[in-house]
């Protein structure tokens, strides 16, 4: 897997991963994952497109660094995942607990309400 | 009963490598449909499961499945394995997961079988939906997606060995 972090206009970081977040994709960024979302910055935008594939692995992945982000006071969203991980992501309950957005905008808005 | 896979396999002379399909020989016990079965092991390291994935798209390709059925079909082998590998046996000595495709009646059935400790995912509870992220447990969502997704999921304990079947419809 690979995974890049940008910081955006309005303190909002935005980290895009991308490849198979399976077993071995997770344990390949989740260090540098929990580093990037455990910094100064409260507004994360996680973006899942170039995500082809999400394993429980990978979910577990996205909830701790979601709780870990709101722990904090911030908030971390998902941005525009591919019709398979979102059915991964509603199926397991995710959606509900860490949203989902199509569109950055939207999602900045989300993160910096 | 001899030892794992390769005697179930061999009870299948239909089970043709090259998944040409073959009707069975007269007289072949067993109740699964006519057609080629799909076969692969592998061992309990978790490393094993990218030629598993491999295997399994490649194998239900062939039996013509939509690639959004194919996917969810990946994952839940995924997670299931994953499940066996990180759970099932008591000493991390080595053990074999055989997986088997084949036609079934109203889709594709994938059997994945192992010699672990006995565990039915089917009937193991799962965590209550959570109402915050901070209620929420980390963990336990492959059973939920292995619940969820498939079609129908039927798990028997025979031989003193673990048979999960999952269905895909077609």
């Amino acid at each position: 897997m690979n995974i890049d972090a940008e910081a955006l206009d309005g303190g909002i970081w935005k980290i895009t991963l991308s490849g198979r977040m399976d077993v071995q994709g997770t344990q390949e960024i989740d260090v540098k994952f929990s580093g990037m979302t455990a910094g100064q910055r409260n507004a994360i935008v996680v973006d899942l497109s170039g995500v082809e594939f999400l394993a429980s692995i990978g979910i577990r992945s996205l909830l701790l660094n979601a709780k870990a982000v709101k722990q904090r006071g911030g908030k971390m969203v998902l941005l525009k995942p591919d019709a398979g991980v979102t059915k991964v992501l509603e199926t397991a309950g995710i959606d509900t607990l860490v949203p989902i957005y199509q569109d950055l905008d939207a999602a900045r808005d989300a993160v910096t309400e | 009963m001899p030892s794992p896979s390769s005697r179930i396999y061999g009870q299948d002379s239909s089970a043709a490598a090259d998944g040409r399909t073959t009707p069975p020989a007269a007289g072949v016990a067993g109740t699964a449909p006519p057609g080629p079965v799909h076969s692969l092991s592998v061992v309990n390291n978790l490393a094993e499961l990218r030629r598993m994935s491999e295997w399994l798209v490649q194998a239900a390709r062939s039996f013509a499945l939509p690639p959004e059925r194919i996917s969810e079909l990946e994952l839940c082998a995924n997670e299931a394995v994953t499940n066996v590998i990180s759970y099932a046996y008591d000493r991390p000595d080595h053990h074999t997961i055989a997986l088997r495709l084949r036609r079934a009646a109203d889709g594709v059935n994938l059997e994945i079988e192992d010699d672990g400790r006995p565990f039915d995912p089917l009937s193991a509870t799962l965590p209550a939906a959570p109402a915050s992220l901070d209620d929420a447990q980390i963990g336990g969502a492959g059973l939920k997606l292995i619940r969820g997704m498939m079609a129908a999921c039927h798990y028997q304990r025979r031989n003193d060995k673990n048979i999960l079947t999952l269905t895909v419809r077609s």
